[in-house]
């Protein structure tokens, strides 16, 4: 798994937290362009992504890596509820959303498995 | 003076009945008509000489100071003089021998006088129309060699020792003999040469005059070449050569109508001595009269006949004529003077009537929307422009505010401060000020070939004056609306700060802390105790970074220090906390009214955050004090300079702030020298 999102604290504790849920966290971007370049590198099965980031916005991010070769499920996170969002995260064709509070083991396997 | 020309009136008017009487009243056939060709043509002449006087007497009240008018009334009365007399002489000598006293003296003076009318019309009246003054110093000679060349004339004609040319059968009564010796010819001659020079001048005189003055004349100036060439044709007719006897008996009556013809062109179309209103107000008053009198007429003629008692005045006649007269007095006068403004304005509104509905309507409307617009609409309407158009300075560039016709579209034009012309398209312009300051422009577009008339030209300049007191009023009330809309602006852009720093800093915090406790929870049991606890630990950490962002968060929405503790401790407070060294100046002025404190910690905290933030400053000053009712605030630092309060920034928001509180705010960053923030805010003293 990948987690991209631009605060160091939420990034670190998402880790703990998740590792802890048994998934394996590769790697972590700051921001869009970060997030791009990791993937490619890194090839995760899921990105962690957070919809407001410094420079691309989430939903452009996810649809940029929709074209990558192989695409992995992309989660969107965010600290707002779905609704603030309109129709644009069910058109971004990501695998899910979750608020950053609602975020555990559990809630992520429902929507791409893994996980302990 | 009014009663003395009415007395000259008087005299004129006198003058030219008797002569037309006397032209009507002798039988046709005993008596020569003066002008050699018909009777019918002396009566137009005295028509004609009606006019020289009236003109000159309309002239002499609006410019008194101008000769020309004086010159129209001499000139004009000497020939009124010499017809009566020559009619009296005829009538007295020819037609009824013996029946008139005087009749001799008469004749004489008829010889003489002609040379002051005709002497005057045709050489001064060219050469100081129509400003009333020589066209230059270099023509001072001229008018001396017109006055010697009257003044042989005259007394040549006065005093020849002989039979009078018109009337041979009386010697002349004050014949000098020594004059008999003179030619008889040389005053005559003397005259056509200063006719011929006095015409050159005017036509020098419209060669170099341009614009209004050069149309003025035009006319005139046709008009002078006439007498010229008509008193050449007179000279070489009375030598025997019939073509030119022929010629001068054509133009000679024709130069006599146009030299006041061409004035009254002058006068009315294009405006000169400012004759309009008078003559508008003449023209109605004369038809009025002529109206009154025909009613009169009529219904004591008319109905007296009717019942047989024509002739006499009855009481009930006089009744009936004047109750006639009283029905149709009102809407006659109203289509008159209607008919009489368009005679001397043209089809467009007076210029009188344009000016009073303007201050009338102006009066009543304060919106932009409406004021403008209608400005635009009076000036068409008084001046005949094909599109006018009201231009209203905003920040430094001039905005299209309205035209007529209505067009879309807001157009700008920068404002040139270097005198240059407003605008350039338009063919005229004129500024609209209040209390010396510019505050926008009327611009016009008249038909091509067409120019504003000097009363057009004052219409515009009294409109323009009026119109500065609206002008000033439009900007206030637009001003008030941009303020307005900037306050809006300013709060809403201010809400969604404060969601954003909310959803950043102490949700993000929040998450974060839910991340913690979750994990907390899934190592209890799991993890070696001393690790679960040290996770709880952050948890701790977490929630007291989450308070101070909370309390900060507050202290922008609203300074609970500045309601609790005061001002002076609000403002010591902001210093200390200051990322930079700031030296403060507070006097204790007491609990001031809440928004002036409000306003007052804004605008400090502004200033220093920009000091350190942008700035780089080393030092920032605050300085509070009271002057005159007022309560002066200064943030000043050594930093970059350059700082501007643009639409929608901090400074442009804290301007708005200041002056809703009735102040300013004056704001002085030059580049690379510091940065000075100074706001004066009304404030009683307490």
């Amino acid at each position: 798994m990948l987690i991209v999102d631009d605060h160091r604290g939420f990034r670190a504790w998402a880790r703990a937290f998740l590792e802890a849920e048994g998934y394996r966290v590769v790697g972590e971007a700051a921001d869009g362009a970060e997030a791009i370049s990791a993937v490619r590198h890194l090839r995760p099965e899921v990105v962690l992504l957070d919809v407001h980031l410094p420079d691309l916005d989430g939903f452009e991010v996810a649809r940029r890596l929709a074209a990558e070769p192989g695409p992995a499920a992309v989660v969107l996170i965010s600290s707002r509820e779905l609704v603030d969002f309109g129709q644009r995260v069910s058109e971004a064709g990501v695998h899910g959303f979750i608020t950053k509070v609602e975020l555990s083991g559990e809630t992520l396997h429902a929507l791409v498995g893994g996980g302990a | 003076m009014v009663m003395g020309m009415w007395a000259v009136l008087a005299v004129a008017v006198g003058l030219a009945g008797a002569a037309l009487l006397f032209i009507v009243l002798t039988p046709s056939g005993q008596v020569e008509p003066l002008t050699g060709s018909s009777h019918l043509l002396d009566g137009a002449l005295v028509l004609a000489f009606l006019v020289y006087v009236l003109l000159g007497a309309l002239i002499v009240r609006r410019r008194p100071g101008n000769r020309v008018g004086w010159i129209f009334l001499g000139s004009g009365g000497g020939l009124l003089l010499w017809v009566f007399t020559w009619q009296y002489a005829s009538s007295g000598l020819l037609a009824r021998p013996g029946s008139l006293a005087g009749a001799r003296t008469a004749a004489w003076i008829s010889e003489w006088v002609v040379a002051v009318g005709f002497g005057l019309a045709f050489t001064f009246l060219l050469q100081v129309f129509p400003d009333g003054a020589l066209p230059s110093r270099r023509w001072r000679p001229v008018a001396w060699f017109t006055v010697v060349a009257l003044g042989v004339w005259l007394f040549t004609w006065a005093t020849v020792p002989e039979p009078l040319g018109s009337f041979p059968q009386v010697d002349n009564p004050a014949g000098i003999a020594a004059v008999g010796r003179l030619d008889p010819g040389l005053g005559w001659v003397l005259f056509v040469l200063a006719v011929i020079a006095s015409a050159a001048s005017l036509i020098i005189r419209y060669r170099r005059s341009v614009g209004v003055e050069r149309r003025q004349i035009r006319w005139f100036a046709y008009a002078a070449v006439l007498p010229a060439v008509a008193l050449v044709a007179v000279s070489i007719g009375s030598e025997g050569w019939r073509p030119a006897e022929v010629a001068a008996e054509v133009l000679f009556p024709v130069a006599v109508a146009a030299v006041p013809a061409a004035a009254f062109v002058a006068i009315f179309k294009h405006d000169l001595y400012d004759l309009d209103l008078v003559v508008s107000k003449s023209i109605t008053i004369g038809v009025l009269v002529a109206l009154i009198t025909g009613v009169y007429v009529a219904v004591v003629a008319g109905v007296g006949a009717a019942v047989g008692a024509a002739g006499e005045l009855s009481l009930g006649l006089a009744v009936l004529a004047t109750a006639v007269v009283a029905v149709v007095f009102q809407p006659v006068r109203a289509r008159v003077q209607h008919l009489a403004n368009r005679l001397v304005y043209g089809p467009q509104a007076t210029p009188y009537q344009v000016l009073a509905e303007f201050s009338q309507r102006m009066g009543s409307t304060l919106a932009a929307g409406d004021a403008l617009p209608q400005l635009a609409q009076f000036v068409a309407d008084g001046t005949g422009a094909t599109e006018t158009e009201v231009w209203l300075v905003v920040g430094g560039e001039l905005h299209r505010a309205a035209a007529w016709p209505p067009q879309p579209g807001r157009q700008s034009v920068a404002l040139r401060g270097d005198g240059s012309p407003l605008l350039t398209g338009p063919s005229h312009t004129v500024e609209v000020r209040h209390h010396g300051e510019l505050l926008g422009a009327v611009a016009l577009h008249m038909p091509p070939g067409r120019s504003l008339t000097p009363t057009e030209r004052r219409l515009l300049a009294d409109v323009a004056a009026q119109a500065g007191l609206v002008l000033s009023n439009v900007r206030l009330v637009e001003e008030v609306k941009e303020s307005r809309q900037r306050l809006v602006a300013a709060q809403d852009e201010e809400r969604r700060r404060l969601e954003r720093d909310l959803h950043d800093g102490v949700q993000q915090r929040l998450v974060t802390l839910a991340l913690v406790l979750k994990t907390a929870a899934t190592r209890v049991g799991r993890d070696p105790p001393e690790q679960v606890a040290a996770t709880v630990d952050d948890a701790a950490c977490e929630i007291t970074a989450t308070l101070a962002e909370l309390r900060r968060l507050s202290r922008g929405i609203h300074p609970a220090i500045v309601t609790e503790g005061g001002l002076v401790a609000a403002l010591e407070a902001l210093a200390e906390r200051a990322p930079l060294p700031v030296e403060a100046r507070i006097q204790h002025t007491g609990r001031l009214p809440a928004p002036i404190e409000i306003t007052v910690y804004y605008l400090v905290a502004e200033g220093l955050t920009n000091a350190a933030k942008h700035a780089g400053a080393t030092l920032a000053t605050v300085e509070i004090d009271r002057l005159d009712g007022s309560l002066v605030v200064t943030v000043a630092d050594d930093g970059v300079g350059g700082a501007l309060a643009s639409p929608g920034s901090g400074l442009a928001g804290l301007a708005d702030r200041v002056a809703a509180l009735g102040g300013s705010l004056h704001i002085d960053s030059p580049a690379g020298d510091g940065t000075r923030l100074r706001a004066e805010i009304p404030c009683a003293s307490p």
